[in-house]
């Protein structure tokens, strides 16, 4: 990564002037100036290596774009953004020890990332022992339940959330379907997307049939046998939260059967867009929602969250993760301003109840469980629209969602709240 | 020292013992086993499970756990044991991944793949190992002692008959050796020593996943013996210092670690295959040849 | 159950199953004659796919078998690399040496691969000739792909069993994979024979690797997902037999098959239970050439 080496370089410029400011303050310098010439220093944990690279990589690339988008405007309180950012392979154990190097080592003030769930509840005990904030960019609807924390923010949509989401577009949209199957990765978030799609089928009290499960593991090479399996069980609708290139696998091999003429509708509850990309002329016209969907909002902040984007790395900033880290610096930023100090106790006092501005929306973060709240969740169903280089939602298909209504009532969550 | 330095080195020994343990097998039996895991991860699930949810004191789980360890290696070596070199890899691999579907698939027992988070440091005995310095001190004394037991054997004519089969299994069969009975034992200890790294990384790390189970872990003692020099004792222990090092500094700096790193592997193997130990012992061997 | 769907998921097994014999081939004519178990294969078949992808791209209207024919002679060349230089000097050493200098070339190809083609997901389409399905009694798909799978996977079987017993080269290839001593002995060029076996291996890999492109996400790692499940193919049918990986292949395809329509919450484990049934019953593996 050219960027962090130069990142680097420029930090021991700045330690160097930072020397020369210490060597001030002995002859009666305020303290107050030698902190105003710090850097401001974030630390970013996300997978670079590796099968997830394909989502890692796109995440660090989204929170450059924060650091030159806020250092560009000023930085934090005229003091420079730092990102220091390490791959934590998607391994926990490797997770758990870039996050003490994170703290230790680099001394960085905050940390936020990860895309996968077992490796950002793995940084929780360690957010708590250093007292470090910890803002988690996977969708576990743990961090603000039974793991929540002081310390622990989730920024955005949770896998309850997205499940719901797709399971209340589904009853709107196709009411007429009853049957229904589900095909889910084998590991919690997939077991728990099902859960919350059926629970989001109760919710609205639409009678339905569940005439298959299934869950494949992690890199399945063959879905064959669970797409023949699902024909079989003559599903109309099937809920799906595969993702990357599990749910690509998947299409690629499902198409040939007439997968997608069999079954009525088919929705997808996470990376839609990332999908799309992959897929290119070969995608599909079916469901999707993702965390962020780069032409729905017609917004300043959106139009230069891509325009920087396209400009420094090409492409469209289509991984979900990526999104999520920008909202996080983004938050990061805002609640240091608002109360003029990296505080941890202070800023976390301004983190909650945090109304912002994102590029897909407005987010609020609830004070009483640290769970981030979309304005709205959206889902669409794709079609091919020439002006766009891969498939997108079709407008006219546009359903969302109020992220309120789909926030886990405060007595539901299971979240203790200690005190800082 | 820095904290950050504790944390490293406290890794470190967990790291070398599992090595030193693993090569065992690979450096003074000749057997090369893909499955180490299997016993350093069900040990570091059952101590977390014990510690999470029983009341018992942590120096009786740690003791508990480390005598499990030793009757799986005893169990399935017992079934290895028929086999030889590649095929034995493999059928270690196959029991290790055994061991790693039923933490995936377990969720109810063991949280799948989000694995068993927080997991306390409660006093062990008398001694009070909660927080970085105390656990290092803990790690230190239970790695050294481990050290010490497995130099002894090694260095007792128990090693020397391992080592006797390890260059020669034929010939030692001949000498009216039982050579399997001598493999057996050599599996229960690497698993037993693997049991007790296993027993230590999951207080440390707070958490256990299926990942510690998967076999791609288990290419790491192997690889941590072969860099270190497998012939020496404390082959692995070099290496483990490297390997750690190595890593973390080669990942901090760029994104395409996995080349470097790999790259790096492969000269070393080619230009160093007797490891950093191998590759020293020699030049002292040189040295001291010319000084004559 | 019906006794047709039993039916129609046996020929469903059967096209995974020969996708799996077309990488595991090669992987066990290398590791039988050359002794060197090869942990990288899954990285060259990778590579194969990549290739297709490129050629595809970078040539409108090639069609799809020539750009594997193009993407196969691009990855025989890496193996020619990998054989040639770094390969060669670990011949005489020990197994775990040799498994971590392949593990370290997996390091390499998967970087270098992510540095020239990026992160994304890639695709590659299924030939518009073999778009579709065909439609089997009991009104199930077949998709046409996989039955073209499947013919590959056979006629590769049948191709490389002439090679083997019918040329010189195949017959020297047995002779070595059972008796390395033996090669020297009749005066033959082994390092240059083990080069040319080498190749052949990648090749098949390449070619695997570009025909289940169609079927995959083109990514980094691809590799890795395959191996385990390719090994356990290899040492199951028995080190260098091809007849062995033949069985093998389909035993683990129809395995995986049947364990996810009926046993779904087994299914994960099944292939290592075989593995380890296997080695305890016949510990060389059910067909070992020797």
């Amino acid at each position: 990564m050219v960027k962090k080496q130069i990142t680097r370089r420029e930090f021991v410029k700045v330690v160097g002037g930072g020397a020369m400011v210490a060597g001030a303050a002995t002859f009666g310098v305020p303290t107050l100036l030698r902190a105003a010439n710090k850097p401001i220093k974030f630390g970013q944990l996300n997978t670079t290596s590796g099968i997830m690279a394909s989502q890692g990589v796109p995440a660090m690339r989204a929170a450059q774009i924060a650091q030159d988008f806020i250092n560009q405007s000023g930085g934090i309180m005229g003091r420079k953004l730092v990102l220091v950012q390490e791959d934590d392979q998607v391994k926990p154990s490797v997770g758990v020890r870039k996050f003490r190097k994170l703290v230790l080592e680099d001394e960085v003030e905050f940390v936020f990332g990860t895309n996968s769930s077992g490796v950002g509840l793995a940084c929780v005990p360690l957010a708590n022992e250093f007292k470090k904030i910890f803002i988690s960019t996977s969708m576990s609807d743990k961090y603000t339940g039974a793991n929540c924390s002081p310390y622990v923010f989730r920024i955005g949509e949770s896998t309850s959330m997205a499940s719901k989401a797709s399971a209340y577009c589904m009853v709107a949209n196709a009411p007429d379907v009853k049957k229904w199957a589900g095909i889910n990765p084998d590991y919690v978030f997939g077991h728990e997307s099902w859960e919350f799609f059926k629970q989001g089928m109760k919710d609205k009290k639409h009678p339905v049939q569940y005439v298959k499960e299934s869950f494949s593991p992690f890199g399945c090479q063959d879905y064959k046998p669970y797409i023949t399996a699902l024909l079989e069980s003559k599903a109309e609708g099937v809920f799906t939260s595969l993702w990357t290139g599990d749910l690509i696998n998947f299409i690629k091999q499902a198409k040939p059967f007439g997968f997608f003429d069999k079954v009525k509708v088919f929705v997808n509850n996470t990376t839609a867009v990332a999908t799309s990309i992959g897929l290119g002329n070969e995608m599909l016209p079916f469901w999707g929602e993702a965390r962020y969907y780069p032409f729905y909002r017609d917004s300043e902040l959106n139009r230069k969250y891509i325009g920087m984007y396209q400009k420094k790395f090409g492409g469209y900033p289509a991984a979900d993760t990526g999104a999520e880290c920008f909202a996080a610096v983004l938050a990061l930023k805002l609640a240091i301003e608002k109360v003029g100090t990296t505080d941890t106790p202070k800023v976390i006092a301004a983190l909650e109840g945090l109304e912002f501005e994102v590029p897909e929306g407005k987010k609020w973060i609830r004070p009483e469980d640290h769970s981030g709240i979309d304005e709205v969740v959206l889902l669409g169903k794709f079609h091919h629209d020439p002006k766009y280089p891969f498939w997108v939602y079709d407008p006219k298909t546009y359903f969302t969602v109020p992220g309120k209504e789909l926030a886990m009532p405060l007595d539901q969550t299971g979240c203790k709240m200690a005190k800082p | 020292m820095p904290t950050f330095y504790v944390y490293l080195i406290t890794e470190i020994l967990i790291v070398s013992l599992f090595a030193v343990s693993t090569n065992v097998l690979l450096g003074f039996t000749g057997l090369l086993s893909f499955g180490q895991v299997a016993f350093f991860g069900s040990s570091a699930y059952a101590v977390s499970l014990l510690i999470k949810g029983t009341s018992l004191p942590f120096a009786a789980s740690f003791f508990i756990c480390v005598g499990m360890s030793a009757l799986c290696a005893l169990i399935i070596g017992l079934f290895c044991m028929r086999l030889r070199g590649f095929y034995f890899a493999i059928i270690t691999l196959a029991f290790s991944q055994i061991f790693f579907v039923v933490a995936y698939k377990w969720s109810s027992l063991t949280g799948g793949d989000d694995g068993i988070v927080g997991i306390p440091k409660k006093p062990f005995l008398a001694m009070n190992i909660d927080g970085p310095e105390a656990y290092y001190h803990f790690v230190l004394l239970v790695v050294l002692v481990s050290m010490a037991l497995l130099y002894l054997i090694i260095r007792s004519p128990l090693g020397e008959v391992l080592q006797a089969i390890r260059d020669n299994s034929e010939r030692t069969e001949f000498l009216g050796i039982q050579v399997r009975n001598y493999r057996l034992a050599s599996f229960v200890i690497a698993g037993t020593f693997g049991g007790v790294a296993g027993a230590l990384f999951a207080p440390f790390q707070g958490i256990v996943t299926p990942e510690l189970l998967h076999w791609s872990h288990s290419a790491e003692p192997l690889m941590i013996s072969l860099l270190g020099g497998m012939y020496f004792f404390f082959g692995p222990i070099a290496g483990a210092i490297i390997f750690v090092f190595i890593k973390e500094w080669i990942t901090g700096f760029t994104e395409y670690w996995m080349f470097w790193y790999g790259l790096l592997l492969m000269l070393l193997i080619m230009y160093l295959p007797g490891g950093i130990m191998g590759f020293v012992s020699e030049h002292l061997k040189r040295g001291k040849d010319d000084s004559k | 159950m019906e006794f047709s769907y039993f039916i129609y998921q046996l020929i469903i097994g059967l096209s995974y199953s020969m996708l799996l014999f077309l990488i595991a081939s090669g992987l066990t004519i290398i590791f039988g004659l050359l002794n060197i178990p090869n942990f990288a294969h899954g990285s060259l078949y990778m590579l194969g796919a990549y290739f297709t992808y490129y050629f595809l791209k970078s040539i409108p209207g090639l069609p799809f078998g020539l750009a594997i024919v193009f993407s196969v002679m691009a990855v025989g060349i890496i193996g020619a690399v990998l054989e040639f230089i770094p390969l060669r000097k670990i011949y005489e050493r020990t197994h775990a040496l040799q498994l971590l200098m392949t593990f370290s070339f997996i390091l390499m190809i998967d970087d270098a691969t992510k540095y020239f083609a990026g992160t994304d997901f890639l695709s590659i389409a299924i030939p518009k000739l073999m778009d579709g399905a065909i439609t089997l009694p009991g009104d199930r798909e077949m998709p046409i792909y996989s039955i073209f799978i499947i013919l590959c996977g056979l006629v590769v079987a049948y191709l490389l069993w002439l090679g083997l017993y019918k040329t010189r080269l195949g017959k020297l290839i047995q002779a070595g994979t059972a008796n390395k001593e033996m090669l020297s002995a009749l005066g033959i060029n082994v390092p240059r024979l083990f080069t040319l076996v080498f190749i052949l291996g990648a090749i098949l890999a390449g070619m695997a690797g570009g025909l289940s492109g169609p079927l995959k996400a083109v990514s980094v790692g691809m590799g890795e997902t395959v191996i385990i499940t390719i090994f356990a193919i290899v040492i199951v049918g028995g080190v260098g037999s091809l007849k062995g990986a033949f069985i093998a292949s389909i035993l683990i395809g129809e395995l995986n098959t049947f364990g996810v329509v009926f046993f779904p919450d087994f299914a994960m484990a099944f292939t290592y239970i075989l593995v380890i049934v296997v080695l305890l019953t016949k510990p060389e593996g059910l067909f070992r050439s020797r």
